[in-house]
């Protein structure tokens, strides 16, 4: 084995931990790095402390398109595409340090990070393989991921027109049912 | 003559975004032409200026960065999203980040 080659492997290995510890699923790493499938699990093992979770990836676009979910995949991929585009960045070197200023947008608002690390190379491969595209807002003109080939004008983003059941689900109606309850005990 | 009371805050704040600017580029130089806006050749201008040039660059009593790109009207559905959801700061982010320095196309944009 050459010198070369060596250093490429250190690389491989880099990029590999780098993606398990934002918490890749095996299926990215056997996709983005050369490393061996018994090398790759006994490096998950040894950055997370655990064997890699089984299972097929999710594999339908619709989730992104679902309220939330197309709220955060938006802001990730629009950094994605500027990090690469803009400013001439390799795509897994793009797509690390977009992922991690996506999640330093979400620790700002002390929000949940939707958007996992696998989900977001999901979202890279459908764009990659034209399944998704992104469309203006006719409103607040931000680009938003959308089905490929959807129509684009009068389209109003999910953040400008809201669906009307938005932030009403039954995990949010508990969290904000909840806080009232230490309350009451307390008056009790 | 009486100068402007905020031109002192302005010199300061030239400043210290020359600072912060110069800082950001050293760290990681992506990241950081992301967050400033600027491009490859601005950043190397920038991250080469010394003390002095800083210093000189500084003062004056207009301000040295500008808006994120945004238009007035961006900015107003921010600010005055009828329908918010608490999610404003994600909105601005989002919005800037949509904005392409290279070029910009309307409707499918890619």
């Amino acid at each position: 084995m050459s010198a070369k080659s060596l250093l490429d492997e250190l690389e491989q290995v880099q990029l590999a931990i780098e993606l398990i510890e934002l918490g890749a699923r095996l299926q990215v790493l056997e996709t983005e790095t050369d490393l061996s499938r018994a090398r790759l699990i006994r490096l998950f093992k040894e950055v997370r402390g655990m064997s890699p979770p089984k299972g097929m990836l999710p594999f339908s676009t619709d989730w992104f398109i679902t309220w939330m979910p197309n709220i955060h995949s938006s802001l990730f991929y629009n950094i994605y595409r500027r990090l690469g585009e803009d400013h001439g960045c390799a795509r897994m070197e793009a797509f690390i340090k977009a992922y991690r200023l996506y999640l330093e947008q979400v620790a700002i608002d002390d929000a949940e990070a939707v958007l996992g690390l696998t989900r977001a190379w999901t979202l890279v491969r459908f764009f990659e393989s034209d399944q998704l595209q992104l469309s203006e807002c006719g409103r607040c003109h931000g680009h938003f991921v959308a089905h490929a080939h959807s129509p684009t004008h009068d389209y109003v983003c999910g953040i400008c027109q809201p669906p009307s059941r938005a932030g009403k689900t039954r995990k949010r109606r508990a969290e904000a049912a909840a806080p009232s309850a230490p309350r009451a005990a307390r008056h009790a | 003559m009486q100068t402007n009371p905020h031109v002192d805050e302005i010199r300061e704040l030239n400043l210290a975004y020359l600072l912060l600017a110069q800082r950001l580029l050293g760290a990681d130089r992506a990241e950081a032409m992301f967050r400033l806006k600027i491009d490859e050749e601005m950043a190397e201008l920038l991250a080469s200026l010394d003390a002095r040039q800083l210093a000189r660059l500084a003062n004056t009593n207009q301000l040295l960065c500008h808006f994120g790109g945004e238009s007035v009207d961006q900015l107003r559905q921010v600010a005055d999203n009828p329908r918010d959801q608490g999610l404003g700061h994600f909105h601005a982010s989002l919005l800037m980040a949509s904005r392409s320095m290279l070029s910009e196309g309307g409707g499918h944009v890619g």
